[in-house]
């Protein structure tokens, strides 16, 4: 019976539509630097130190910023639930957790890696792919283990 | 020594929410207008703008029926220090210190001596971490910074889960304040009344047999609470008044979902099975489902947060980067740990969005404020467990200090240098400065016609003209439209209207507009901190 059970939740997982993600990779990063650099620039003050201005508004700042907004793209809640039902989405969350609690520390930078993909332009459906059989492992353990 | 490290933290805490309170955000926007001038009104007459005798349920102010709370806390503030943004604004910062100071209380009763640290002799334990990351939450910055009812009602619920605590702690009549200091929430901030049936009911689970144990106490509190919170409920669910809002923003009156049901069912012939397959329901949930997620969507919590700049400065998230990586390790260690309260404080956490998913517009920062302030206490037991196991203290400890103090200043300057200038407009900055401009003119006008451009001009001539509530009485011209809000049409000589071109003028006339009329003399020009034309005050040839 549980058998079954896992098996149809494993097909809903994976017949799950597939979701794209928002366009957000390195060039759309690096797009978004001059015209943010020059609009945080242009609202302090002219007598405002360079120093500190530079420190507060950087080029690198900026990019890690542009960075961060497309790497939680990938772990927004609503992307996942969409990309894996709320069954697989309780599986992922699962799985993480038992990869911290066992220390599985490659399959833990297997996630915290997974948003570079998208971010380096590589296909999307890597991610996807990846996702997928963390939930399914996550409804496994879930199931199964005692 | 610990107890000036708590002190220093409660100054920091004051500081932060008071610093510029007047000026920064720039200008008082239409509901702390409304909050205000309602409180001036109770306070000069014992009624509302609307001539109401002290309302108990609630404030029909523009027709949104604002719950009573947060005026009646701002009428001593005002009766002091006169109607200003200050005075406005300051119950909001008070109960936000005050919410600072009972999350160090509430912690100490969570963790008790839980992990700690000794940094130069002086334990630093999770009740103290918290407290201070309270103190520089953005999130809560934000709401004690302006007049937020939602904030007063993050109080009111905060304390009535200390107060439960005191109660499982032996104290039976505890629970009787608890409830009512709920019931202060509920009739403080209408998101309130969607958080304390969950939030009770957990307090019930986590400590039931307490409550059986005093089932004389609890019984008399409930008893009390059904009585005090009768009326609410009747308005809330009983009058269109009460319902309307509430209708106008929920995702359930949506037709969306029925009618994508509908489609599709139709495209696989209303067959049994479709109709199985594509019942409404299903959609319906997926959608709330959708919202409810929101709440914990990663760009809202940490990149951009609220997509409304009032609710948010656009620049920072709701939560600091650091804080989110501590809430995850505080969530392994709580479970990881068995830590007492652990499901409470996750069951607190996971409950709080599920009155905000019920709305459209997700996540909401300020619909689920009440989840504050469970991430700071998380966060810390999360720093602390870390830190325990850590084998590189001194150097985690520089680091995280380096850090907090980056992200601090960052927010700091972003939220005092960019924040005003850039957002000003969703603010309604300009009207101060119109209402000034206009009442040098004003003895000597016949007609001052205001565009409703900018949205609920009168209550800004109403507050910033300190207008006596009797005499604008005596000539105020409202009517209720369709939607039952109440709109201003005019009062002495001022004339709200929608096309400034339409109305018929005598005499000398002053118009405040976006655009200047035909044949209007330009007499100010009211720019934004951007240096963006908010109004033109000019007047007609006559003048």
């Amino acid at each position: 019976m549980k058998f079954i059970l896992f098996i149809i939740i494993s097909a809903f997982i994976i017949l799950a539509p597939k979701i794209g993600l928002p366009i957000c990779n390195i060039d759309t990063a690096k797009q978004a630097i001059p015209p943010r650099i020059f609009a945080e620039i242009a609202i302090d003050d002219n007598d405002q130190n360079v120093i500190f201005t530079r420190a507060i508004h950087n080029k690198t700042g900026i990019f890690l910023s542009e960075f961060s907004r497309c790497y939680f793209d990938v772990f927004d809640f609503n992307y996942l639930y969409k990309q894996l039902t709320i069954l697989g989405l309780t599986g992922l969350l699962f799985a993480s957790y038992r990869a911290i609690v066992l220390k599985r520390y490659n399959l833990i930078l297997l996630i915290l890696f997974l948003p570079l993909i998208p971010f380096f332009k590589q296909p999307e459906i890597i991610v996807m792919l990846v996702l997928k059989t963390l939930a399914i492992s996550g409804v496994l353990a879930f199931m199964f283990l005692k | 020594m610990r107890k000036y490290l708590l002190v220093a933290i409660f100054i920091l805490a004051a500081v932060l929410r008071l610093y510029k309170l007047g000026t920064v955000p720039p200008s008082l926007y239409w509901d702390e207008a409304s909050l205000g001038y309602n409180a001036y009104s109770i306070f000069k007459t014992g009624q509302d703008e609307h001539q109401k005798a002290m309302p108990l349920i609630s404030f029909a102010a523009y027709g949104d029926y604002k719950p009573p709370g947060y005026i009646y806390a701002a009428v001593p503030g005002i009766a002091v220090f006169g109607l200003n943004e200050f005075t406005v604004r300051f119950p909001s910062a008070l109960f936000g210190f005050l919410t600072v100071v009972l999350t160090y209380f509430l912690a100490k009763r969570i963790f008790g001596t839980g992990p700690f640290f000794k940094f130069k002799k002086t334990e630093i334990d999770v009740p103290l971490v918290a407290t201070f990351l309270l103190a520089i939450s953005p999130w809560h910055l934000q709401f004690s910074r302006a007049a937020f009812e939602a904030n007063l009602g993050l109080f009111f619920s905060t304390l009535g889960i200390y107060l439960f605590f005191r109660f499982a702690a032996g104290k039976p009549f505890w629970i009787v304040l608890s409830l009512i200091s709920f019931l202060a929430g509920m009739y403080t901030f209408t998101g309130q009344r969607l958080f304390v049936p969950f939030i009770l009911a957990i307090l019930f689970l986590q400590f039931w047999r307490k409550v059986l144990k005093s089932w004389r106490y609890t019984a008399a509190a409930l008893v009390i609470f059904g009585v005090i919170f009768y009326p609410l409920y009747v308005f809330s669910t009983q009058t269109i008044e009460g319902r309307l809002r509430f209708d106008e923003v929920t995702i359930f009156k949506n037709l969306e979902p029925i009618n994508k049901s509908i489609a599709d069912r139709r495209l696989d012939g209303f067959t049994f099975w479709a109709n199985m397959m594509h019942n409404r329901r299903f959609y319906v949930s997926r959608e709330y489902v959708s919202h409810y997620l929101d709440a914990f969507n990663p760009k809202f919590l940490l990149t951009t947060g609220d997509v409304n700049p009032r609710l948010s400065i656009q620049s920072v998230g709701e939560l600091y980067y650091f804080e989110a990586v501590f809430v995850i390790f505080g969530i392994y260690f709580l479970i990881k740990n068995k830590q007492k309260y652990r499901w409470f404080l996750l069951a607190w956490l996971l409950v709080s969005p599920l009155g905000p998913a019920t709305a459209r517009e997700t996540p909401h920062a300020l619909r689920m404020v009440h989840i504050l302030p469970t991430f700071q206490i998380i966060a810390a037991f999360g720093f602390l467990s870390f830190f325990e196991i850590s084998r590189f203290k001194k150097l985690l400890l520089a680091i995280s200090a380096i850090i907090v103090f980056v992200s601090l200043s960052y927010y700091l300057f972003m939220y005092y240098v960019h924040y005003p200038q850039i957002y000003a407009g969703e603010w309604q900055y300009g009207y101060k400065q119109a209402v000034q401009a206009v009442s040098k003119l004003y003895p000597d006008a016949d007609q001052v016609i205001v565009t409703n451009t900018l949205g609920r001009p009168y209550i800004y001539f109403l507050l910033f003209g300190n207008v006596d509530p009797q005499k604008y009485w005596q000539s105020a011209d409202v009517v209720k439209d369709k939607f039952f809000f109440l709109n201003v049409l005019g009062f002495g000589k001022y004339k709200f209207v929608d096309n400034v071109e339409s109305v018929p003028v005598h005499g000398k006339v002053i118009y405040v507009t976006t655009t200047v009329p035909a044949g209007g003399k330009i007499i100010k020009v009211i720019k934004d901190p951007d240096g963006k034309v908010v109004f033109y005050i000019s007047k007609n040839n006559a003048y």
